[in-house]
């Protein structure tokens, strides 16, 4: 399908994915080398005049009015891991770069 | 009281009838879970007071002359990817070890509004990422028929819970055989719908195209008890719909065709054992006058890489939730939102989750998804396709659940692609979203299970129900 995938890939991977590996990265790399070769077969696959299919079943449009579920935002707050004062609490993404 | 052998079915005739009190039903199950959980590590949290405080209530409604629910009394586990309002839900990840739930999924609702009493939080693969139970963070599930072996995965938990006796029902969640293979391994019974059968609404995600939440039985009968109950199209849940259970005639044996999939007996790596047990049920269905027909699926052998590569996709998309901004945070308290991700997904996730996310950022990364993820795609479609065809000429297609038996632990963890074949046979039921039932074949109580896989046309769900009740008899 395409060039092996090296070491510097997984470590590329794994910032894209926001994971900070911790020594794994040659089990993984191993492990890929293995599981991407075995991926090799569908090359031998005749796939001219296949559609794609993205689900399993046929889909149907679904619509809804848009209600505002008061109960149900209160209980999502609950997913947040740090809440303060029914709200967010996450770092700064912007800094103020004349304090810096 | 004797809990081995009682049916759902009866448990509920006894409790309406006062024959019994859901109270001691209840505390009949959490004996044996006090007893033997310690070994096997089915459950991962158990609720005793709140399970009999349940009980007494439903006692008290029976002697009050009023409805307690169709499946009142039923202690029930549930694998913990399963939303409940209050209730830690760690997916079998460090990761999730602190998080509670907000809301109920709303299988967990219809359950409890059918008066079922939940006892426990099953063990399961980390995000259901495994065949055997071995990667969850919270150690392995044992095989109750075989303490040295796997109880399969990744809903090893509630299967064992139910071989075990800890509960006489349970959902799963089955992304490409996750019920059925721990109910083959454990010798039960377990059941994937039809794809939108039953609301995901509440269910941690895997992969969103594959997913489905089904029902754990000691038998058909009772696992249809409970699919009964989940069934249905939900708001919240945009895939669910409400069809009619469509199913075949029973009562005429000789009018049912079952179709036998030649490329999956083909397949190198089939145990002796397995084939000659297959070979048995056929043998069974042909005695009671069902005919037996040789079909072929001919892109299911490549149902593994496609099944991958798809799964690897949704899982890279699915699991960047886990932030440490939502959910739970990791023990970073860095004011670098960077650090946090990186932190929290780095400690938090283990070895499994992260080589399946990094592959899926590869398979969609630019340059490399035409050819793996839109090709998986396409070769998806001839899978469905396959099927779609072979139920022009068959009511049914039966296989072996799994190439082998039970496996022991270790066997299979340092080469992913043995372990990811544990699953060649239920996967591509998944691809084309199709219902399918794992029933455990007869006479082998005293030797290792081997379970046998009956696959019907979308929205037949019934027909498996009604097969396997007959197979049962036979």
């Amino acid at each position: 399908m395409s060039g092996k995938i090296t070491k510097e890939d997984i470590i590329r991977l794994s910032k894209l994915a926001r994971i900070n590996l911790q020594g794994e990265e040659d089990k993984i790399l191993e492990d890929a080398w293995r599981i991407l070769a075995y991926f090799e077969e569908l090359q031998e696959v005749d796939i001219h005049n296949a559609s794609k299919a993205s689900s399993a079943t046929a889909i149907i449009n679904v619509a809804s009015e848009d209600k505002i579920n008061q109960d149900l935002s209160q209980k999502g707050i609950g997913h947040f891991a740090i809440l303060e004062n029914g709200c967010l609490k996450i770092p700064g993404v912007m800094h103020n770069i004349n304090k810096e | 009281m004797n809990i081995n052998n009682l049916s759902i079915k009866d448990a509920i005739l006894g409790i309406t009838t006062r024959r019994f009190t859901s109270e001691e039903l209840i505390g009949e199950h959490f004996k044996i879970i006090e007893e033997k959980n310690s070994e096997i590590n089915a459950l991962l949290a158990v609720n005793k007071e709140s399970a009999l405080r349940q009980a007494r209530e439903i006692d008290q409604q029976i002697k009050d002359g009023k409805d307690a629910g169709v499946l009142c009394g039923v202690p029930v586990t549930i694998k913990d990817n399963i939303l409940i309002e209050g209730a830690v839900c760690t997916a079998g990840s460090k990761l999730l070890k602190n998080y509670v739930a907000a809301y109920d999924a709303t299988v967990i609702k219809k359950l409890k509004n059918a008066g079922a009493i939940i006892v426990g939080k099953a063990n399961m693969d980390e995000f259901a990422m495994g065949s055997s139970n071995e990667t969850s963070a919270f150690g392995a599930v044992k095989n109750p028929r075989d303490k040295d072996r796997v109880a399969g995965g990744s809903s090893g938990g509630s299967a064992a819970s139910v071989a075990a006796g800890m509960a006489m029902g349970s959902l799963g969640s089955d992304t490409g055989g996750s019920i059925r293979l721990p109910a083959g391994f454990c010798g039960i019974v377990g059941m994937k719908p039809t794809y939108g059968r039953v609301s995901r609404f509440g269910l941690i995600s895997m992969a969103s195209s594959l997913d489905q939440i089904g029902p754990f039985g000691k038998t058909t009968a009772d696992a249809e008890a409970i699919y009964e109950i989940i069934k249905g199209e939900d708001i919240y849940d945009s895939t669910s719909r409400n069809m009619r259970d469509n199913r075949i005639e029973i009562d005429n044996p000789s009018a049912i065709t079952i179709g036998i999939p030649q490329e999956f007996f083909s397949s190198e790596g089939m145990d002796v054992e397995t084939e000659t047990a297959i070979n048995e049920v056929m043998r069974d269905f042909r005695r009671a006058g069902i005919k037996i027909k040789e079909i072929s699926l001919p892109y299911s052998k490549y149902a593994l890489s496609v099944y991958y590569i798809i799964m690897f996709a949704e899982v890279s998309t699915n699991l960047a939730r886990f932030d440490g901004i939502r959910y739970a945070r990791g023990e970073n308290n860095s004011d670098n939102l960077l650090d946090i991700y990186m932190s929290t997904r780095g400690d938090g996730f283990g070895e499994e989750v992260k080589r399946r996310i990094l592959l899926g950022t590869f398979v969609l990364s630019s340059g490399h998804y035409d050819a793996y993820y839109a090709k998986a795609q396409k070769v998806r479609r001839l899978i469905q396709e396959d099927f779609l065809r072979a139920f022009n000429d068959v009511d049914l297609i039966m296989s072996p659940i799994s190439p082998t038996l039970p496996f022991k632990f270790g066997e299979k963890t340092s080469d992913p692609i043995q372990m990811y074949l544990s699953d060649i046979f239920t996967m591509p039921v998944n691809l084309a979203g199709l219902p399918a039932i794992s029933i455990p074949v007869k006479g082998r109580e005293n030797k290792l299970p081997v379970g046998f896989q009956l696959i019907s046309k979308h929205w037949h769900d019934a027909s498996l129900f009604q097969m396997g009740k007959f197979y049962e008899q036979l």
